[in-house]
């Protein structure tokens, strides 16, 4: 039998809606492999690939600005048309607050994109989190089977 | 279950105030909700945060009252 990691959706400070309703994000937690900090990431199933904030390839092992990608991906960025450079890299999925279970790494590939304003550093997509774990969202968490 | 049980409690439980004090600021938060460091960038708050040996911080960024709602990369 599968193991399952539930994670409650989140509340990231986002303002409320204008009927007053809280947003709240289906996120899970992730760190590179060197780091000992803990990153947000929202699970996106309309999203084709995954991408994160450019500047944390750097702690991935990736020079963005001289590694050559495995191909590029075209998309908005800071207000204008580009292609963003997509890395295979390294990550640990961590586990729930409730669990003690140590994390898992995993294999992805992830778009670096440049002007990152949103408040998680890593959108997990289609390509790089659906593709490798089965995930259930409902309105209040995230269950994924490892 | 809540995003406020356990470790991964963060911005939901924090003030009001201290929220409005990082809009648009990348930060570490601890088990409390507390902000142990904050910065106008992702690789600095993590630099940041590995010099003063911080260990399992939440990092997010606390948006912009303005800023659009996300809803998918475009």
């Amino acid at each position: 039998m599968a193991r399952r990691w539930a994670y409650p959706h989140c509340d990231l400070g986002e303002p409320n809606l204008p009927d007053g309703s809280m947003v709240r994000r289906p996120v899970v937690t992730v760190a590179p492999l060197a780091s000992t900090q803990v990153l947000l990431a929202v699970v996106d199933s309309g999203s084709p690939i995954s991408v994160a904030d450019a500047r944390l390839f750097d702690r991935l092992g990736i020079d963005t600005g001289n590694d050559e990608p495995l191909y590029e991906v075209p998309l908005t960025v800071g207000g204008g048309f580009g292609r963003i450079p997509v890395y295979a890299v390294e990550l640990l999925l961590k586990p729930p607050a409730s669990s003690t279970e140590p994390p898992l790494a995993w294999t992805l590939h992830l778009g670096a994109r440049t002007g990152w304003h949103l408040p998680f550093a890593v959108l997990l997509g289609q390509r790089g989190w659906f593709d490798q774990f089965p995930t259930t969202i409902d309105g209040h968490s995230t269950t994924v089977e490892l | 279950m809540s995003c406020h049980d356990g470790p991964y409690s963060y911005a939901g439980d924090m003030d009001q105030s201290v929220l409005d004090r990082y809009r648009e600021r990348w930060v570490g938060i601890d088990v409390d909700g507390h902000v142990l460091a904050d910065a106008g960038e992702l690789d600095e708050l993590l630099d940041t945060l590995d010099a003063n040996n911080v260990v399992g911080a939440v990092v997010q960024r606390i948006p912009g009252v303005n800023e659009p709602l996300f809803v998918g990369l475009r």
